[in-house]
């Protein structure tokens, strides 16, 4: 990849999908593009087209028109298991639930997506040790998800989505079922883990989270209307939300 | 392609864990969906362990009667049809035994007739031996063996010598250890015979001691207890010519009848080989009607165990979201299914199995029937449960396999 070109990149990217006899234009000609290492939110009230954008960053749906590329690459085409191959090398989910497996101990959750690669399991312990390790549990490794609170649950998330090394962290609400303290202290990570040189990318509802990210795009009706860096966005947010009934 | 096999490889063995985790965390569920399997399994496990048991019982026992043995008989050993056709056949007699002297595809041909007797020797008595009346060639015709002495000879055959051959229980219960039998008079009625030979161990024959047996001459038998109409004659042959052995018989018996061109056969030609025939038809029906009632079990047991695997992919649906986000391929999330359904088929084949093994065994110890049960059986009951997992596991894992990722993540 060449220095400097943007890790994704995503130009007139639409989605619609029908809804009985209507059709939904969850994303109209969406474009932008961000490069590694950048820590950035997309935020936005619900059916702003926020969660579609995330879906198909994250590979997991794809652009009816326009187009997406990563790492240089356009994903459309890509059959579905090319699809989860790359959603495994590349990107890193976290959810606003947490989305752990029950019954199923902290380090063999952040052991799966190494499962999906082919890892051993020798390796795969090691690995997963160590992105534990990282987000600061160290010391939680065997415990269940059901043993641990919100925010320790929310770190093994963390590991597992850390664990693969991907080029991309997509997290969304992650902070949404979690205490305003637990929730510092989980963006505090995302800011260590940005600064480390992650790739970050928040989708948020709440301006007051955007406004930490260095850049924010804000999302209304499936467009972006504003881009730039995320207290800027976050204040004209609280404006627009202060003028509007 | 080494990288994919490896990639299968640790996704299997993952979803074996998976599996065996959430069967134990629901092991209740996992018991009362295998349940079906499991009676399923038993059913065709005793079925099959009874069968094999008589298959051998009877074939061991019908060795007894000799393979390249015909028996002519006035009516054939098993009737088909109607009984009636045969009543008015006449009985055996010695000339029938004559005229198959000269037939040339026979090696010996001798009569044989029989009766229930009392026999006894000093003080001791036996209730009911079968005393049979035949001839020297006899020996050559059946599976019996001399153990001391000798068997009738030609002329004893003939005559009505009051000479014995014994069977080996008759001379255990009459005889003590140290006596020889060989030479002792004993009493059949009020007729004293000497016993010129001793048998060797036969076994038992369908619920009968063939040891139990005293064989005297053909015309001391009729003195004693007239030719009976139950005379049969018992020929052997090569193996290599019992066909045309059989069709022998039939023509010098149709022509020392006088039986016209256009009658039936008023005698029948019974042979080992057919009763083997008919065993395995007979059982073959009655194996063909038992392996259904398992194999609709199974399916009643399959498609409870498939009901369950529908109810556990719904339950999990967001667990399968997170696996696919995760980068699980359709295939990924098939396999752990399949795994899981099968995993679950083959602990009820297993306990379905173990029931049939004691149920076998206890078979085997009560009744007089036996019932055998191979580890190749067990083996491929335990495979076999798998594969019924596998059957009834495609359905709901292909419908867990093509769950949307983004449905099934946002599933409450």
């Amino acid at each position: 990849m060449i220095e400097g070109a943007p890790l994704l990149e995503l130009s007139a990217v639409t989605r619609r999908y029908p809804m009985g006899d209507e059709t939904i234009h969850a994303l109209r000609e969406v474009s932008f593009s961000v490069v590694r290492g950048e820590y950035l939110a997309i935020v936005g009230s619900s059916g702003s087209g926020k969660s579609t954008l995330l879906n198909i960053l994250g590979l997991l749906d794809t652009p009816s028109s326009g187009t997406y590329q990563l790492r240089g690459a356009d994903v459309r085409g890509l059959g579905d298991d090319a699809l989860s191959d790359l959603r495994n090398r590349e990107i890193g989910f976290v959810f606003q639930t947490f989305q752990l497996l029950a019954r199923t101990s902290a380090l063999e959750n952040v052991e799966l997506p190494l499962v999906y690669r082919g890892v051993g399991r020798r390796a795969r312990r090691e690995r997963a040790r160590a992105a534990l390790a990282l987000v600061g549990l160290a010391d939680r490794m065997r415990h269940r998800p059901n043993e641990l609170s919100g925010g320790q649950r929310q770190r093994v998330a963390i590991a597992r989505a850390l664990v693969t090394e991907p080029s991309l962290l997509l997290a969304d609400e992650p902070t949404g079922n979690l205490d305003t303290a637990t929730g510092r202290e989980i963006l505090q990570l995302f800011r260590a883990l940005h600064a480390a040189g992650n790739t970050l990318l928040l989708v948020t509802h709440e301006p007051a989270i955007a406004a930490q990210c260095p850049r924010a795009i804000r999302m209304s009706d499936g467009r972006i209307v504003a881009d730039g860096a995320g207290l800027h966005v976050a204040a004209e947010l609280n404006l627009a939300d202060a003028v509007s009934p | 392609m080494i990288r994919g096999v490896r990639r299968f490889g640790v996704e299997a063995a993952a979803a074996t864990v998976t599996a065996l985790r959430g069967i134990v965390a629901n092991r209740m569920r996992a018991f009362l969906s295998t349940i079906g399997i499991a009676i399923g399994v038993a059913t065709l496990m005793t079925i099959y362990g009874l069968v094999t048991g008589l298959t051998t019982q009877f074939t061991s026992q019908i060795a007894a009667l000799g393979s390249n043995t015909m028996y002519v008989t006035s009516r054939p050993w098993v009737i088909r049809g109607d009984w009636w056709e045969y009543r008015n056949r006449p009985p055996i007699t010695r000339a029938d035994v004559a005229a198959l002297h000269g037939a040339s595809y026979l090696a010996a041909v001798a009569p044989l007739a029989t009766a229930a007797a009392a026999v006894s020797y000093r003080s001791e008595e036996i209730g009911a031996v079968q005393v049979q009346g035949t001839t020297s060639e006899y020996l050559d015709t059946s599976t019996l063996k001399l153990d001391r002495g000798r068997f009738l000879s030609a002329v004893e055959g003939a005559s009505s010598n009051q000479v014995a051959v014994v069977g080996s229980e008759v001379v255990e219960r009459l005889f003590s250890d140290r006596e020889s039998p060989l030479g002792a008079r004993i009493l059949l009625g009020p007729y004293r015979f000497t016993v010129i030979g001793v048998l060797k161990p036969q076994g038992k024959a369908f619920g009968r001691s063939l040891d139990s047996v005293v064989i005297i001459p053909i015309e001391a038998f009729g003195e004693i207890y007239g030719m009976q109409r139950n005379m049969v004659i018992v020929a052997s042959a090569e193996p290599d010519h019992q066909n045309e052995a059989e069709e022998q018989i039939i023509e010098v018996l149709r022509r020392a009848r006088s039986l016209a061109p256009e009658t039936a056969d008023t005698f029948s030609v019974n042979r080992q080989s057919e009763l083997v025939k008919i065993f395995n038809e007979e059982t073959s029906a009655l194996f063909g009607v038992a392996i259904a009632i398992g194999l609709i079990t199974l399916l009643v047991g399959g498609i409870g165990v498939m009901n369950i695997m529908l109810v556990a992919v719904t339950e999990r649906t967001r667990e399968i979201g997170v696996r696919r986000a995760l980068g699980a391929r359709r295939r990924t999330i098939l396999i752990q299914f399949l795994v899981e359904s099968a995993l679950v088929t083959m602990i009820g084949g297993a306990i379905g199995t173990g029931i049939g093994v004691v149920a076998s065994a206890v078979i085997d110890r009560i009744s007089p029937v036996g019932a055998e049960l191979s580890s190749t059986a067990i083996v491929g009951a335990i495979v076999f449960s798998a594969i019924v997992g596998l059957a009834f596991g495609t359905w709901p894992a292909s419908r867990a396999a093509g769950l949307d990722p983004i449905e099934s993540l946002r599933f409450e």
